[in-house]
């Protein structure tokens, strides 16, 4: 698998100028696709630039961020600068790309370039018709609903939930994603089915990434302001000292209804040889003022109070968040929290966390 | 005397009537619409598929073109309505739809400045797909999906 590895990367070395040359010609061939129309080409804040001719955005999103624990140094940085590549070549065909500099400046200093910088998404969708569509390459894991929306700018909070932060699913996969669409009582149904080879396409290997894994996802759109979703995977880490198949089950849930928001998620682990863990979130989001938003989260989790390790014992980890959030215009969303807890000093440690994050 | 009896009774019942009446000659309709050149077969959509089409849901006409919906700006009047009547989400709402979609690589519809530039650019581009207040429609279109709206000042054939 390793020779499989490095042919990929020999072959993407010796191709560059021939894809090169490819993207240059699709982009002329889809601007003549579009020669008859009138718009031109515009930026907007929140929706980045877009040229209709070529059915081409770019744009992106970034978070600073300030953190004040009670157990460690306080943290200054830009957390998150993400650009976002869209194009539409063909009518059945749209590319799509997430680039990240992740810390880049941190008060420690700058991050080095290829340290920071990641691909967080780099797939192609094949639009096969208008209920089946097929991802390949590097996504977003289709397990938790935060997961599938993470950006800054959209979340309520600086943090994310324990059960969200890719210690037991992780956070990507690279491979294929089948998704269907359809509907059920005049209301939408996605399912999403996906199959993960990340020990042998991932170039960027990291702690939490699964060696190999499947799984799917179903969400339904049970009334206008209420979406439930059930998720499973099964899966294998190899990083883990006890690299066997884990199989996990999630469930959430969203209400909202005039700015107010309910959201759950709770997932179940099974390690074949090893304990069972658990854990949930439920988070509340109350107006206050215009554009003023009380948060407030308590997390569960059942886990091995060491991060990453499998053999520990488990406990109970209890978290609570209470923050406000301000959203003076829709790409920008401001936040304040504080964060408290027990058996949470390796997940979650106490203390405040600030942030301001804007997609441009 | 029996006469004025008459009409006293019955005044409220006709004011009513009136007022009903009223009413009904000063309800809007608006037009969804396509190019009827480009688009030579005849089209009917539901609410649900206008719908679907203006949240970037659906992806493909019939004839297997990409739709292209346009919006007019988010001040008019008669993108207020459809966004009320058809998509029925508030503006709130809508920008949080666009900010989720924009972080999944999907742009919102294209916006043009007037039903005048509406109906011009749907009428030579073909599977694009507006609206446009009934009265403005004209032959180089086809309507695909209408809708009453409520009596509304700003809703006038005279601003084109």
């Amino acid at each position: 698998m390793v020779i499989l590895k490095e042919a990929f990367k020999k072959l993407y070395q010796r191709s560059r100028r021939r894809l090169g040359l490819a993207v240059c010609i699709l982009f002329i061939q889809s601007a003549s696709l579009f020669a008859a129309e009138v718009l031109e080409p515009s930026y907007q804040w929140g929706r980045g630039y877009h040229i209709p001719s070529q059915k081409f955005t770019l744009g992106g999103y970034a978070k600073v961020s300030y953190s004040y624990f009670e157990s460690a140094p306080q943290e200054l940085a830009l957390d998150d600068l993400s650009f976002l590549i869209a194009w539409k070549p063909f009518t059945h065909l749209h590319l799509f790309a997430e680039l990240e500099l992740e810390d880049l400046f941190t008060l420690e200093g700058v991050t080095p370039f290829d340290e920071s910088f990641l691909v967080e998404r780099l797939y192609a969708d094949v639009l096969i018709d208008e209920s089946f569509k097929l991802r390949i390459g590097k996504f977003l894991t289709p397990f938790s609903r935060w997961n599938l929306l993470h950006a800054a700018p959209l979340v309520w909070t600086s943090s994310r939930p324990m059960v969200t932060e890719g210690f037991v699913a992780a956070k990507h996969a690279t491979g294929l994603e089948f998704f269907y669409k359809t509907s059920v009582f005049d209301r939408d149904l996605n399912l999403a089915v996906f199959a993960d080879d990340s020990k042998d396409l991932e170039i960027n290997e990291s702690l939490d990434m699964f060696s190999y894994a499947f799984g799917g996802r179903v969400d339904y759109q049970f009334s206008s302001s209420f979406n439930i979703a059930g998720s499973y995977i099964a899966h294998k880490k190899e990083q883990q000292t006890s690299p066997s198949w884990q199989h996990t089950v999630g469930v959430d849930f969203l209400w909202k209804k005039n700015e107010y928001e309910l959201q759950f998620e709770g997932f179940y682990n099974s390690i074949d040889q090893g304990d069972d863990r658990y854990g949930l979130y439920l988070q509340a989001v109350t107006p206050i003022v215009d554009k003023l938003f009380a948060v407030g989260r308590y997390e569960y989790m059942l886990a091995e109070t060491e991060l990453l390790s499998v053999n520990n014992s488990i406990e109970p980890i209890h978290l609570g968040i209470i923050g406000l959030t301000w959203r003076p215009k829709s790409p920008l969303a401001v936040k304040v929290e504080y964060r408290f807890g027990q058996n949470n000093n390796s997940y979650a440690p106490s203390g405040v966390l600030s942030s301001v994050a804007l997609f441009f | 005397m029996h006469k004025l009896f008459i009409f006293q009774r019955y005044k409220y019942a006709l004011l009513v009537c009136l007022l009903f009446i009223t009413q009904i000659s000063y309800a809007q309709e608006v037009a969804v619409i396509m190019g009827a050149k480009v688009n030579t077969k005849a089209v009917y959509l539901s609410a649900r598929e206008v719908r679907q089409i203006f949240f970037r849901k659906d992806y493909f006409t019939a004839q297997g073109g990409a739709w292209i919906p346009v919006n007019l700006s988010a001040a008019n009047p008669v993108r207020v309505a459809i966004t009320q009547k058809v998509l029925q989400k508030s503006v709130t709402d809508l920008e949080r739809y666009w900010s989720e979609m924009y972080f999944d690589g999907i742009s919102p519809p294209y916006v043009l400045a007037s039903e005048e530039a509406v109906v011009s650019f749907v009428a030579e581009t073909p599977s694009a797909i507006s609206y446009v207040l009934a009265c403005h429609v004209d032959s180089r279109v086809q309507v695909v999906y209408r809708f009453q709206v409520a009596n509304n000042p700003a809703l006038s054939c005279a601003i084109k």
